[in-house]
């Protein structure tokens, strides 16, 4: 034996060894052994017959390989004319579109089954890169982020196929060219006088419109495409612009891989922060910047300059002279270079390309609203961000002056930047529709009222006067409380809305009632009162303080099954879960759900849905206050009854099964049923003034959305999974408001511990 | 291959070696490309044959890519080596794929099973099994794998091996014998092997 394999078989030495180590270490002790000793030899060492046979085995195999192995391979010829493939896994291919791409080649192809085949394009990773894990990598991610967006101008993918050879993207084909092809067309055909300019400038500005679109579809789902350029933009024969090649597209919530490609050689398209990311990186500098959509709003800039003027901005003579172009020099403005362009459209480009991210378009919803106005010829909005740079610009220039004149000018940039939020705000906002159910009379002077729900205080404060129903609202993400009121007789209604994203539009119809002297059958009526929220808890995430609850109706019980299925058949809802659960397999006429669960309260129901069944009601959901106010009394109990957890207490499952069954959904469903109690019952964990189920039963959903966050919701009060000591009354314990399915869609999220009840103001003050 | 492309690939050795990002990559695509120019040129001499040694490819590869230099680093040569064994692992196991996917329709994965006795196998590897035997070498005994890489895909001799792997001699024909043993033992089964 010599030294060096004892070195090796250091690595397997220790104890204990799994039989691939002690197989590797018995091999190599024998390796020196004659063969016919060998045998001896192995079962002197090891008393495992399957060892030993094993290693023999090896010696068998190595002794007398198949001549395979014992020769070098061959390879046909037929891999070298693999460039020019001629079918892929249920594909024929009909011609090559491009070689250019960084990954993969396009061809134009069809499918092999169909009848009378479509065409579509296909995307296949490059033979000499599918040696690459990391490549491959790339190239399914390329696939799983387009298939999460969904947006008219971006390239739908149809399929992606890894079995059977090498990787492919199978998506739409569009028929017509690249941006860069479409603008040189374009300009072809005004220098023919075949077009106006203003009509080419109108089909640029419409096209990069489409794709800042597109990129904000993007962004809101967490997706940065990072290589905005001509050649990933598709025009087809209609004019169409559609963003293409999210090969080196970031998803927010994904570990980065490195980065192979992301420094393309030609850095043209590139922002100014994706220059120094990549200067930070060849300098190994570890604390580098997100490179995130705003990025792309610089890109897409590029791309409207070189259009609109012919001329790249940046570009010089060599990839280092046109990144330092685009770290450190104003381009010249693009009128400069086609004296044509319009004003108010060479300003556009020019907040596009702010190399300061305070004074570029935050998001490329500002830029696609700006062009959109500029086609409609109205007002940009990009005016207050230029404001605000060059009054910064001249604070910089003329620091010593403005320090000796004061704070003056420190007063007018402030308040240029705070118009810069408002301006934010504008072009990050979504349409909600309000009107009324048709029976109401409406008159002039019925009136909409918008407030803002505050997550800290029970206030709620009026931001917005909208004016008379129907009409169209723009707000930006938050959560807002709709009061209107019809001028007459003083009926009102009110209802919540929470807009998650800039451009998710809603539709809202108000059912008014008129003040009632009393509460409706089913509502308990609570007197205004001031009372200390969270004044009894042990760790609330809420600090003590007071607030003041107007007068208010709130539901005796939580919704029922039954009460909630009423609305799911008049406004044709999706069903919860569980309730499809107990359907499978029955027929079509069954009823919606288990009739021995009529009475039970609803679960699974998503924030969303809650509020829709409550404005169905002509209700709204009681905020937090309302709700932990009504339930302890104003703050006097701790429990809904009173102190202290009566020994009758309702069973809940014990902790082992809660343990394995929270995440179980078969048990959770089952569990449901057997732990659950009609919505009327246990009257001895009522409150004195007639509440049930405040401590036990289901959880409930509130109107309020947690202190400044509107991807959560809260819940409050005990479920049936956990003891009234288990839990803090009035811990603030929160839901999501949506979860991501596997295909990246989002839906409500729901919960089996958790329902709601409804609650009504008497009259709201606005 | 002209003096610039050479001095390129000693330049990427040297990243690789510094284990910069994207290195390897960029090696592997320049070992590719190299490796494909050669077959096309020599299917233009031969025009008969319709076999190619990839090894016989390796080694012009690696005369026209890193010839000219005076005396490359061992390292840069195991490097070298390396990567293009594994292009041509993966040629081949691209190939056979194809082929498969070719003639069963596309739908799973043929294994054939053969009841002749080792070493009087005739006609050619299942390639796909070989590749996934090899992978799982690579988890039981890294450099085993990697020796018979370097000489049944790159064309390396013992000795070759040795030196690149700064391994003694008798190491590297215990990792060879192991590895062919493993081998034979996944490819042809554990009864036939014994």
């Amino acid at each position: 034996m010599s030294s060096e394999s004892l070195d090796w078989r250091l690595l397997y030495q220790n104890p204990p060894m799994n039989p691939d180590d002690l197989i590797n270490h018995l091999f190599d002790e024998a390796h020196g052994i004659p063969r016919e000793e060998r045998e001896a030899f192995l079962r002197s060492r090891c008393d495992d017959e399957v060892v030993v046979r094993r290693v023999l085995g090896l010696f068998a195999g190595a002794e007398s390989p198949p001549s395979g192995l014992a020769d070098s391979p061959t390879v046909p010829m037929a891999w070298l004319p693999d460039t020019n493939p001629s079918q892929f896994d249920g594909f024929r291919i009909i011609r090559l579109i491009s070689d250019k791409g960084g990954m993969g080649v396009v061809y134009l192809a069809e499918e092999e089954e169909l009848r009378r085949p479509r065409q579509i394009a296909l995307k296949v990773i490059r033979p000499e890169l599918m040696l690459s894990g990391e490549i491959r990598e790339r190239f399914r991610r390329e696939a799983a982020t387009v298939a999460r967006l969904d947006h008219p101008a971006i390239v739908p993918v149809y399929r992606y196929s890894e079995r059977e050879g090498p990787q492919f993207i199978a998506m739409k084909y569009i028929d017509g060219q690249t941006f860069g092809e479409y603008c040189g067309e374009l300009s072809r055909m005004q220098d023919r006088r075949e077009m106006s300019e203003s009509e080419r400038e109108r089909r640029i500005v419409g096209g990069v419109q489409r794709i800042a679109e597109a990129l904000n579809h993007a962004h809101g789902l967490q997706v940065v495409h990072r290589d905005v350029k001509p050649t990933n933009i598709l025009v087809d024969r209609e004019g169409n612009a559609y963003l293409s090649d999210f090969g080196i597209a970031k998803v927010a919530d994904e570990p980065a891989l490195t980065a192979t490609m992301q420094n393309p050689h030609t850095p043209d398209y590139a922002s100014p922060e994706q220059v120094r990311r990549a200067d930070a990186q060849a300098a190994r500098d570890s604390a580098q910047a997100e490179i995130d959509g705003q990025s792309d709003v610089f890109s897409l800039g590029v791309v409207l300059y070189e259009a609109l003027g012919g001329t790249h901005p940046f570009r010089a003579r060599d990839a280092n002279q046109t990144r330092e172009a685009i770290r450190s020099l104003d381009p010249p403005g693009v009128r400069k270079r086609r004296r044509e362009i319009p004003r108010r459209l060479e300003q556009i480009v020019r907040i596009a390309l702010e190399k300061d991210r305070r004074f570029r378009y935050p998001t490329a919803a500002h830029l696609a609203t700006d062009l959109g106005c500029w086609l409609r010829g109205e007002p940009i909005f990009g005016r207050e961000i230029s404001r605000a740079r060059k009054c910064l610009r001249w604070i910089h220039r003329n620091r010593g002056r403005a320090i000796a004149g004061g704070f003056g000018a420190f007063v007018i940039a402030s308040a240029v930047l705070a118009s810069l939020l408002v301006m934010q705000h504008r072009g990050s906002t979504a349409a909600v529709d309000v009107s009324a159910v048709e029976s109401t009379p409406l008159d002039a002077r019925t009136a909409l009222w918008i407030a803002r729900v505050s997550p800290t205080t029970a206030k709620l404060e009026v931001f917005k006067d909208a004016g008379v129903l129907p009409r169209r609202v723009r707000l930006k993400p938050g959560a807002y409380r709709l009061l209107a009121r019809v001028g007459t007789d003083g009926a009102f209604a009110e209802t919540s809305v929470v807009i998650m994203r800039p451009g998710e539009d809603q539709a809202v119809e108000l059912i008014f009632t008129k003040p009632q002297p009393n509460p409706s059958p089913g509502m308990i009526r609570f007197k205004q009162g001031t009372y200390e929220f969270g004044s009894v808890d042990r760790k609330s995430l809420q600090a003590a303080s007071e607030v003041t609850v107007e007068e208010f109706d709130l539901d005796e019980a939580e919704v029922s099954n039954a009460e909630y299925d009423e609305f799911v058949r008049a406004t044709v809802r999706a069903l919860p879960g569980y309730w499809k659960a107990w359907r499978e397999g029955k027929p079509a006429d069954a009823p919606h759900f288990d009739p021995a669960l009529a009475d039970h309260p609803v679960v699974d129901v998503s924030w969303n849905d809650a509020v829709a069944y409550a404005r169905w009601r002509g209700k709204r959901l009681p905020t937090m206050f309302e709700w932990d106010y009504a339930m302890r009394g104003g703050g006097k109990r701790t429990y809904p009854w009173g102190e202290g957890v009566p020994r009758s207490f309702p069973a809940v499952p014990c902790e082992d099964m809660q343990r394995g069954g929270l995440s179980n959904r078969p048990f959770l469903i089952m569990a449901y049923a057997k732990y659950t109690h009609p919505v009327r019952s246990h009257s001895e964990l009522a409150s004195p003034e007639g509440l049930y189920h405040g401590a036990s039963n289901v959880r409930e959903m509130v109107e309020s959305v947690s202190v400044s966050e509107t991807t959560v919701r809260v819940v409050l009060g005990a479920g049936w999974t956990q003891l009234p000591q288990v839990y803090t009354p009035n811990e603030i314990v929160t839901l999501p408001f949506e979860s991501v399915l596997g295909d990246g869609k989002r839906i409500g999220a729901t919960s089996m511990t958790v329902g709601f009840r409804c609650a009504k103001s008497v009259d709201p003050k606005q | 291959m002209d003096s610039s492309s050479s001095g390129e690939v000693t330049n990427l050795l040297q990243a690789v070696r510094a284990g910069q990002a994207g290195a390897t990559d960029q090696l592997l695509r320049v070992v590719y490309s190299e490796l494909r120019r050669i077959a096309a040129a020599k299917l233009g001499q031969r025009g008969g044959s319709d076999e190619l040694c990839p090894t016989e490819l390796v080694s012009e590869a690696y005369l026209r890519l890193l010839g000219k230099e005076v005396v490359p680093e061992w390292e840069d040569r195991k490097h070298f080596y390396r990567t293009a064994a594994l292009v041509v692992r993966n040629i081949l196991v691209d190939q056979a794929k194809r082929r498969g996917a070719k003639v069963h329709g596309g739908k799973a994965r043929h294994i054939e099973i053969t009841d002749q006795v080792p070493g009087k196998h005739s006609g050619s590897l299942d390639m796909v099994a070989l590749d996934d035997a090899l992978t799982e070498l690579e988890q039981i005994r890294p450099p085993a794998a990697e020796v018979f890489g370097l000489e049944y895909f790159a064309g390396l001799t013992h000795d070759e091996v040795a030196l690149s792997m700064d391994l003694p001699v008798s190491a590297v024909r215990r990792h060879w014998d192991f590895a062919r043993g493993h081998l034979a033992r996944r490819l042809y089964g554990d009864e036939s092997a014994n």
